[in-house]
């Protein structure tokens, strides 16, 4: 298996889709400026204010896309695993102990932690992650 | 000449407008653009898209080798290398037995599934000296969502390269559309990836869990490979509940198991019971319960076979409970909606037997899946 980098290679394409939507919008905001400083009659003061709207819509849209990319990417680079979650169980006075799940704990082990009413040794009765859904909007469907 | 004619038809407003000229030029210019070249412009969109998918799955699929050469490192306590032969490892595969001849097809089935069992585990023993048999399941687990992770980036690239060598549009867009639901497989090998390295539970032992809740407190004893059972006394009945030998990264053979277990009460049983995570359609609950009848095991259905032959042989009705989860909750860590419907399905298990059975009867209760992080 040959070893991988985890750089993308951007490929012209790439390139071109990246910097021409740019180029367009700094061309229209400058014009758009001028423009608005100094009018002609084919280009409106109006004409104007409307190519320096259009040029930062197109930013403000790749801008945008850029992000969601890199928010993306970091979002896989940076994932976290699932916050597990130990519960003990007292076998003789059934009191429960929640804990951060440790490595080499496993459902029904005997811990050496003692229960806090009786000393006993506690066990291990659950190990689990709880994801907090969203509350849906509508239960129609 | 030509600019003369045009120049003339312009003057005489043959031509209307020049700039609604303009405009009819982009608008067919457009609209040829579309026609011949629309398709292209398409496949080159989707190609983009595979090509951040494929990206993503490469982060994956190199994390994760990163993450089980550390993690043999660390268990094994290594001083060399094992890179090598962890790479080696990735590039395992099983040759399915011939399918032509049906005739004996799942016992050859069994034996390459064994075959490769001994191997894999044998591997992680080279790999991994010094681990324990709990830390060589676990490993062995952790090294297959590796593999499962590798395969899944190298096909996905290898349709891409094929998609962009053919500039095939079918190729292109099956491998577009099947996309989504392979990312969110892969994502869960990655969570169980994870999981089998750290030895916690994960959602396809919610069968394992309800056997190890049932067997407590009763002496277990260990049958079939990997395979314990307990006799356990339930609602006047006894039950011989079964699961997976634990906490190691284990399935276990539990067809095998029960097999054995009819044969020795001579089929003298009066209903079996098997509880395993089942897959959820979209829009259902992660832990709801449902039964049904038939042999509730998945995977290559060597052990489901096997129950469902000697299910016949001593005419042994055969129920299924299964816990509802999405596929990825079968390979991620235990969520706590499983957890919860433990008792729900031992509740369950209690109202079966009550109406199906009568006291002093003998029953089978197995708990299916992969028992990791689950003692017993």
């Amino acid at each position: 298996m040959t070893t991988t980098t985890n750089q993308a290679r951007t490929t012209p394409l790439q390139l071109v889709a990246l910097l021409l939507p740019l180029l367009i919008a700094l061309i229209l905001i400058v014009s758009g400026l001028y423009f608005w400083s100094n009018p002609i009659s084919e280009i409106t003061q109006e004409n104007a204010l409307l190519l320096t709207l259009a040029g930062l819509t197109i930013l403000s849209i790749s801008t945008y896309w850029l992000v969601q990319t890199r928010k993306r990417l970091l979002k896989i680079l940076t994932a976290e695993p699932p916050k597990m979650t130990t519960t003990l169980q007292c076998n003789k006075c059934g009191v429960k102990n929640v804990r951060d799940f440790q490595r080499g704990d496993y459902i029904y082990k005997q811990t050496d932690e003692a229960c806090p009413n009786d000393k006993e040794k506690m066990t291990i009765s659950a190990i689990f992650h709880e994801i907090k859904d969203k509350p849906k909007e509508t239960n129609y469907i | 000449m030509l600019l003369t004619i045009i120049q003339n038809m312009f003057a005489q407003g043959l031509l209307g407008d020049p700039a609604s000229i303009i405009g009819w030029v982009i608008f067919i210019g457009f609209f040829l653009f579309s026609m011949f070249y629309g398709q292209r412009l398409q496949v080159i969109l989707w190609m983009n898209d595979i090509q951040n998918h494929l990206f993503r799955l490469r982060i994956m699929r190199d994390e994760a080798r990163k993450t089980a050469v550390n993690n043999v490192k660390d268990i094994g306590k290594l001083e060399t290398d094992p890179t090598g032969q962890i790479d080696r490892f990735l590039e395992y595969f099983a040759i399915s037995p011939v399918e032509l001849d049906p005739s004996g097809v799942i016992w050859r089935l069994e034996h390459l599934l064994d075959v490769r069992d001994i191997r894999f585990k044998d591997d992680v023993k080279l790999m991994a000296p010094k681990a324990d048999e709990a830390q060589i399941n676990n490993m062995e687990n952790m090294l297959e969502a590796t593999l499962a992770l590798h395969i899944i980036y190298k096909v996905i690239r290898h349709f891409y390269l094929l998609g962009k060598k053919t500039s095939s549009l079918y190729i292109v867009m099956q491998l577009q559309m099947i996309l989504p639901q392979i990312m969110k497989e892969a994502e869960a090998y990655a969570h169980a990836q994870k999981a089998f390295q750290l030895g916690q539970p994960i959602g396809d032992g919610a069968g394992a869990l309800v056997a190890a809740k049932l067997m407590q407190g009763h002496e277990k004893t260990k049958v079939e490979k990997d395979v314990v059972v307990a006799e356990v006394p339930i609602e006047g009945r006894n039950a011989f509940v079964l699961k997976a030998e634990g906490p190691g990264g284990n399935v276990g053979k539990p067809g095998e198991a029960i097999k054995q277990i009819l044969e020795q009460n001579e089929g003298k049983i009066s209903l079996a019971i098997l509880v395993d995570a089942g897959l959820k359609l979209e829009g259902e609950k992660t832990g709801e319960i449902a039964e049904g009848i038939g042999v509730a095991i998945g995977g290559p259905e060597v052990d489901k076979y096997k129950v469902e032959e000697s299910a016949l042989k001593h005419k042994v009705p055969v129920n299924a409970i299964i816990i509802k989860e999405d596929v990825g909750d079968a390979v991620s860590p235990m969520r706590k909606e499983i957890t919860d419907a433990i008792d729900g399905v031992i509740e369950r298990i209690k109202r079966l037997i009550n109406e199906r059975t009568k006291t002093g009867d003998s029953i089978i209760i197995a708990g299916i899946g992969n028992t990791i992080g689950i003692g017993q």
